[in-house]
């Protein structure tokens, strides 16, 4: 798995409790880094609620690269809460929402909706590939850089999630289900 | 969060939640990072091999920003505040 983010936890890799590191992205040019995971446990606590146990991994396990890119199937799934004008609506606050949408990579995205508001998507709604890049994707696909881009894009509404072992154990082998069928050698997981 | 969930590989770029692949309608950009992030996939030698990507967001962010934006969306949108209360 292939897992592209815009979230760091700089705090837990340096073993310093910070809400901010800063570290160069490019010449000139400093930025903060957000350390969400102290930032929404001091919020959340501050209302009364306990605190969230985050999961810690601290190893994943590591399937070798067998074959060149150009020769991948790759899966897309997206936790941006997307679904299809024909689906269920992901819940926008959503609490142990365990339900994924099977959407067709080739879906317009007209026919498309994003709900989920645990982060702005504002500029996600206006262009989907900021989290779901089917289009980008077909153009690689197109230019030869990966073989193929798996039919079914999964989508998930990833909101607070407290049923870690229920995902685990009923959500993601229903998912894998659906990349074996389509003969996924990779995924790409985009979370929003 | 990234280090902690530690995906086989993972590719890490500093922009705000909800442009994972880049802004809106900037197809060269989403195209350059997911083409860095799918180099990834074939170059990473180890577990949890983390890539950083070198593309400025251009502005400063954090976190006020992140929930002041949340805050601005569910105004604009018209939309319902999220109600939510710890367990009593």
């Amino acid at each position: 798995m292939l897992r592209i983010t815009a979230d760091r936890h700089w705090s837990r890799q340096f073993g310093k409790s910070s809400k901010k590191r800063i570290t160069p992205q490019s010449l000139g040019d400093f930025m903060a880094q957000i350390d969400y995971i102290t930032s929404l446990n001091e919020m959340y606590q501050s209302q009364g609620f306990p605190p969230y146990k985050w999961s810690e991994n601290k190893s994943s396990p590591w399937t070798p690269v067998t074959k060149p890119l150009n020769e991948m199937v790759l899966s897309l799934i997206s936790s941006a809460g997307i679904f299809m004008d024909s689906q269920d609506p992901f819940d926008p606050w959503a609490v142990n929402d365990l339900s994924f949408r099977e959407i067709p990579v080739t879906t317009p995205f007209t026919q498309l909706n994003l709900r989920h508001n645990y982060f702005d998507h504002r500029d996600a709604v206006t262009d989907l590939n900021c989290v779901f890049p089917t289009q980008r994707l077909a153009e690689l696909m197109a230019d030869g850089v990966i073989r193929k881009l798996a039919p079914t894009a999964i989508t998930l509404g990833m909101g607070r999630l407290y049923k870690r072992t229920a995902l685990q154990e009923e959500t993601v082998p229903e998912i894998v289900e659906v990349l074996k069928r389509e003969q996924a050698d990779a995924a790409f997981l985009v979370p929003a | 969060m990234m280090l902690s969930v530690l995906a086989p590989r993972n590719v890490f770029i500093d922009y705000p939640l909800g442009h994972s692949c880049g802004k809106p309608n900037d197809v060269s950009l989403q195209r350059q990072i997911i083409t860095d992030a799918l180099g990834h996939l074939i170059e990473a030698k180890q577990s949890g091999e983390m890539k950083d990507l070198p593309y400025p967001w251009g502005s400063p962010f954090g976190w006020p920003d992140y929930m002041k934006d949340i805050e601005e969306m569910i105004n604009s949108e018209g939309a319902e505040a999220q109600e939510w209360k710890p367990a009593t």
